[in-house]
């Protein structure tokens, strides 16, 4: 991700880079919230506690490369 | 391009750009930037609960950081090209040794060992890293990049 932004944007790297990693802080954010809030919870409902994190975040990844899979480009060239 | 094509065309090998200093001194600042993001993780999460922090808590307590980070990283454009990126590394490495000092807090500085020390180190941390992480990519590239012309037009 990071090689190709530098190759498209040769001119504006620093910038582009920057809001990569802004956008990686998002996660990086609501990461813990989430994972703790959500494992907080299981003591009170099903909803919640780490078997239901594990499961329900690693599907949402498997999702996710589906995405990944349909929007990126295969090659540079077909950017 | 086809396969033909694309082995006419001159490459670089990793050991061939490991020869100058600094792309060497650029790649590991971006190791040392991400170590610095995450070597403490484990232990503040223990840290955060010894403060009497409930789950919840831990979670808003390390969100501090990345709440920083995200104004700071799109921030770092703005610095003036003037300035060196290797100066820029160098005197975010040079913070962070301060934002440690308060994260942990420092019993050698006499440091109070109380939450808010430690919040206003993540808060430092998240100032800080995006000035060590983000000018690494560009000061690699910049740094090897005269050196090879042909390969880089490629």
């Amino acid at each position: 991700m990071y090689s190709i932004t530098a190759n498209f944007f040769p001119d504006h790297k620093e910038e582009m880079i920057g809001y990569i990693e802004a956008v990686t802080g998002v996660g990086l954010g609501l990461g813990p919230l989430l994972g703790s809030a959500l494992y907080a919870a299981g003591e009170y409902t099903i909803v919640g506690g780490y078997t239901f994190i594990f499961y329900s975040f690693g599907s949402f990844l498997i999702v996710c490369s589906f995405f990944v899979k349909s929007f990126f480009p295969t090659s540079i060239e077909n950017f | 391009m086809s396969t033909g094509e694309t082995q006419n065309v001159p490459r670089v090998g990793v050991f061939e750009l490991l020869k100058h200093p600094k792309f060497v001194f650029a790649g590991l600042s971006g190791t040392l930037g991400y170590f610095l993001a995450a070597f403490l993780e484990p232990v503040l999460a223990i840290r955060a609960g010894e403060f009497g922090l409930t789950q919840v808590q831990v979670g808003l307590f390390f969100m501090i950081n990345p709440l920083i980070y995200i104004p700071t990283s799109i921030l770092v454009q703005l610095v003036p090209s003037g300035i060196e990126k290797r100066a820029i590394i160098i005197f975010a490495c040079f913070l962070s040794f301060f934002t440690n000092l308060f994260v942990g807090p420092s019993e050698i500085f006499s440091f109070p060992n109380t939450l808010t020390f430690a919040i206003i180190g993540q808060v430092m941390k998240g100032f800080v890293e995006p000035f060590i992480l983000i000018p690494c990519l560009p000061e690699m590239i910049e740094s090897v990049i005269s050196e090879y012309p042909e390969e880089c037009e490629n």
